[in-house]
């Protein structure tokens, strides 16, 4: 693991209220669509919400006894914990059923072991990487000026003309396009450490060099723009799909 | 004798047809009437039929059920008793329940079969309909209802009419008519009230009542709740009712109308940003009496009449509460940043709880304009076509805790100035004013607070020009603003006593700055121009009414000195009736010309208000001579000196401790100064303290001293 990671593991060990904040920030989107689809319909909005958060909860009591040497990825890891969060659930209810007062199971040291056993499908994995991607996106808007970021959201993320945003926001569009260089920069260098942060093998690490987050200028606003919408439709239609909400 | 017989024949002829034509006029009908009558002896013959099919199979069912039941009795009566000889209790406890179920089913059969099959053949079953579905529901109601908890003649002075939904707080919302003479000057027409009650014997718990309760006296204050009580088994408190549906009701409403779904028109953005007017102006007036309403939703918007109004009180804390921050609200209208910062265990007095109701009334506006909550915060995506200005400033109000609008304020006046404008599509974001003045001002303060000596902000430039204050007499106080009026500040001097010699925290400024322009009248005029505006689009109908309201117009506006047009477009200006009076002391020596910089820190209660954002820039101007260093924003300082003093008083900072000099030494700071509002000023104004530890490195690079005590200078003796 790098450096990045570790220091993360670390503040995670160390019970950091903000990390683990930034964890369920940066993944609870995708564990809620995991465990969405895994209910198959079954289970309920507010089910999925708690479900969500009790795999964190399970992952603070299972971080102490995470082993980085056996060379899981991050993503596996997080699926594994859900898994068994779901798994918890059902035996819960099972449990109540039957009346019978048995206590639900709880997180076995031995499904750390299993993980690398769990096949995660693809959808899954790409939204773990769309998720990262998005934390870089959202901690490039927090350390960027404002009307840059702006700038850089209308001009890549929606698609605007750099003449309309000049004339939006009464600027010459050289400007436009030096703000917009300014904080894909930002991006890049935050691209970079979120994708070392929440990767425990190399070959996670690399993933944005496959999905063309290193190329050029326009290749990367295009591949950040695409996941940009993927990861804003994912809470929606998940949220949308609970509540049986199609108004939209 | 032909022509006689051919008449005949005609005439034979004529009265067949006249027969049959009359046969026609009336067997037809006659016809109709007996295929009436045998249809409806059929159909009689068929309803009774039906009815005897039904009563004689019902009673076969009803009595093949009753003796299963009696079976079914007689099976499980002795199981049931062996359980008990044998002292299984939770078994027998369950054949005791399908014991008592089957004796049901049993009584059911009975009065099914012997009383109500009977009086339905006859069609008299319209008897029961009382005893049978009322009477239950009465009953079921009476069990899980709080009937007998709470009744309707313990609320003095008011008389129940109906229930509402409760929320999450598991209080009891009742909606009551108040007795003759109400004690409360009743809002408009509808007298109407909600009582919300917790009672203890209800499940209502203590933390509950307190988290409810600590804000209710100056709710009170401010009309929000009429009145409150605590008895002994419960507490409960009053408001205005307003009936109507909520925000998350009506939006997707107006969103289903004339084919909205790609986005609303200008009139329904009309009307969505009128609601959104409606809920700043609210919390404007919450925060202007210190308090933090922390639940706005489109659910607790409550629209009547074409207004919003504010609902559900609670959640509603004060500003200046000295309790922890909790996590307390809904998802996706709660500010992620109010998580991290209870999450670190913050107090309440120690973040801007205003800004987190700005963030989310940005998110109601995105609701408005998209029909969906914003799953990403400040980085949710418009996917329906809004106005351009209309998106900035949800953004705006959505962006980081330090980057989004410092008030209610400044966001009313980007959303009046788009109410305003003749096309809502034509604002540019670059019009609104929090652009064109507060971003400058900002600018301005932001070059302020930069290494000495501070550089022009390109935004300012051309733009509009920073004032110049250049002191012409330290003893009296009196200076010149060039470009501008010369004013005669005649300020007290104020000796630097042993006392706060002690403490070191000097004050060294000020005269006060009158606030004259409160967020108050802002409110007030955003109502006033939206209904304004409402008539003077109703009244385009009539070519009469247009010129008469065009005139009407004209004359009001030309009476506005605080209007100016540019592009078109019309702006409000704070410039106008702004007249600076300025901080003519000067901080110790200390303060000045240091290596290191002294961090700014704006605690003005007010410090989002646009004029005291100028106020707090017209004294660092007056600083200008002097070489104040002042460092940039430093979020993580700022947070570690609040904790490091007593009760997040930054002003309370002992400057002769170890902490406080090493925290500063951490921070590369030589200490900070404090911006505050002036305790001596009845209606505003601010002052300046320096906060400098003792043992600081004063003094620039070439010649730098050690601060102790004796290298402080009384303030009346500073050049």
């Amino acid at each position: 693991m790098n450096t990045l990671t570790t220091t993360f593991v670390r503040r995670l060990r160390q019970r950091d209220e903000s990390a683990w904040f930034e964890l369920w920030e940066v993944f609870g989107p995708v564990l809620r669509r995991q465990l969405t689809k895994w209910g198959g319909g079954s289970i309920g909005l507010e089910t999925v919400r708690d479900l969500s958060q009790e795999t964190l909860a399970q992952l603070s009591k299972s971080i102490d006894r995470f082993d980085p040497d056996r060379g899981a990825r991050f993503s596996t890891w997080l699926l594994a914990i859900a898994k068994h969060a779901l798994g918890d659930e059902i035996d819960r209810r099972m449990a109540l059923k039957r009346g019978s007062g048995r206590r639900a199971a709880s997180l076995d040291p031995r499904y750390m072991g299993a993980m690398l056993s769990i096949d995660p499908d693809q959808a899954y994995e790409q939204n773990v990487f769309c998720a990262k991607v998005y934390a870089a996106i959202r901690a490039t808007e927090a350390e960027s000026e404002f009307v840059h970021f702006q700038v850089y959201r209308m001009r890549v993320l929606d698609g605007m003309s750099g003449k309309d945003i000049a004339r939006q926001l009464d600027i010459s569009e050289p400007t436009v396009s030096r703000y917009a260089n300014k904080v894909r920069g930002a991006l890049r260098e935050r691209l970079e450490e979120m994708m070392q942060r929440f990767s425990f093998t190399n070959e996670e690490a690399m993933e944005a060099d496959r999905a063309g987050l290193s190329s050029e200028d326009k290749m990367f606003d295009e591949a950040v723009a695409d996941i940009y919408h993927q990861q804003n439709q994912l809470l929606v239609d998940d949220e949308q799909f609970l509540t049986g909400n199609k108004a939209n | 004798m032909i022509a006689a017989a051919v008449v005949t024949t005609l005439l034979i002829i004529v009265l067949i047809t006249i027969c049959i034509v009359i046969g026609l006029f009336i067997l037809i009908p006659l016809a109709r009437l007996f295929k009436e009558v045998l249809s409806g002896l059929v159909d009689g013959v068929l309803f009774l039929s039906q009815q005897i099919g039904e009563f004689i199979f019902g009673l076969l069912g009803d009595i093949t059920r009753f003796f299963g039941a009696v079976i079914t009795i007689l099976v499980v009566v002795p199981v049931a008793l062996l359980n008990v000889i044998l002292g299984n209790w939770t078994r027998a406890s369950r054949f005791g329940h399908a014991l008592s179920r089957e004796c049901l089913l049993l009584g059911q059969c009975l009065w099914r079969g012997c009383i109500h099959r009977p009086l339905r053949l006859f069609m008299l079953d319209g008897l029961l309909e009382g005893l049978e579905k009322r009477v239950p529901k009465a009953v079921a109601s009476s069990k899980k209802g709080t009937g007998g908890v709470v009744r309707e003649q313990q609320f003095t002075g008011y008389t129940i009419t109906g229930t509402l939904a409760g929320g999450g707080s598991g209080a009891t919302l009742y909606v009551a008519e108040p007795d003759d003479q109400p004690r409360w000057k009743p809002q408009g027409d509808d007298h109407r009230v909600v009582i919300k009650c917790f009672a203890l014997a209800a499940g209502s718990s203590l933390p509950q009542i307190v988290r409810e309760s600590r804000a209710l006296e100056a709710a009170r204050r401010i009309g929000l709740v009429l009145e409150h009580q605590m008895d002994e088994d419960r507490f409960y408190y009053v408001m205005p009712y307003h009936a109507g549906d909520n925000l998350g009701v009506v939006i997707p409403q107006l969103h289903a109308q004339d084919n909205a779904q790609s986005g609303l028109n200008q009139k329904q953005l009309d009307q969505v940003i009128r609601y959104v007017g409606d809920l700043l102006s609210t919390l404007e007036q919450y925060h202007r009496n210190g308090l933090w309403h922390k639940d706005v939703k489109p659910e607790n918007l409550i629209v009547q009449n074409g207004r919003a109004h504010l609902v559900d009180l609670g959640l509603v804390t004060p500003l200046r509460s000295a309790m922890t921050l909790t996590t307390h609200g809904t998802e996706y209208f709660r500010d992620p940043e109010l998580v991290r910062q209870a999450l670190r265990g913050v107090k309440v007095n120690e973040v801007d709880g205003t800004k987190f109701d700005i963030y989310a009334a940005g998110a109601v506006l995105y609701f408005a304009l998209e029909n969906t909550f914003p799953a990403h915060g400040g980085l949710s995506r418009f996917s329906k076509k809004s106005p351009e200005a209309l998106k900035w400033i949800v953004c705006r109000a959505m962006a980081e805790y330090h980057k989004r609008y410092d008030s209610v304020a400044a966001m009313q006046q980007d959303l009046l100035l788009v109410l305003e404008a003749e096309s809502i599509w034509d604002v540019r974001a670059a019009d609104l004013p929090s652009m064109s003045h507060e971003e400058i001002v900002d600018e301005q303060i932001n070059s302020k607070t930069a290494s000495y000596p501070p550089t022009e902000s390109p935004l300012a430039q051309g733009v509009q020009p920073a004032r110049h204050i250049a002191v012409t007499k330290w003893l009296t106080g009196t200076y010149e603003v060039r470009g501008s009026h010369t004013i005669q500040a005649n300020v007290e001097s104020q000796t630097f006593t042993q006392s706060m010699r002690r403490s070191m925290r000097v004050v060294a400024v000020q005269p006060i700055q009158k606030i004259r322009h409160g967020t108050q009248v802002l409110s007030d005029r955003f109502k006033a121009r939206t209904a304004r505006l409402r008539d003077r689009r109703n009244a385009r109908k009539g070519l009469a009414v247009v010129a008469v309201l065009v005139i009407v117009g004209v004359l009001v506006i030309a009476s506005q000195d605080d209007w100016q047009t540019r592009d078109g477009i019309k702006h409000y200006s704070n410039h106008a009736a702004f007249v600076p009076e300025v901080p003519s002391h000067r901080l110790p020596n200390a303060a000045y010309n240091t290596a290191k910089p002294l961090l700014l820190i704006n605690d003005h209660p007010r410090k989002g208000d646009p004029e005291v954002k100028q106020e707090v820039l017209n004294a660092l101007n007056a600083q200008e001579d002097h070489r104040l260093n002042l460092a940039r924003r430093n979020d993580d300082a700022e947070v570690a000196l609040r904790r490091l003093a007593p009760g997040g008083q930054l002003s309370q900072l002992d400057i002769a401790s170890d902490a406080l000099n090493k925290l500063c030494k951490e921070h590369g700071i030589n200490g900070l100064v404090l911006v505050e509002a002036d305790p001596d000023g009845s209606q505003g104004g601010l002052r300046l303290l320096a906060i400098i530890p003792t043992g600081a490195i004063v003094g620039d690079s070439d010649k730098s001293t050690q601060l102790d005590d004796s290298s402080l200078v009384p303030l009346s003796n500073a050049p």
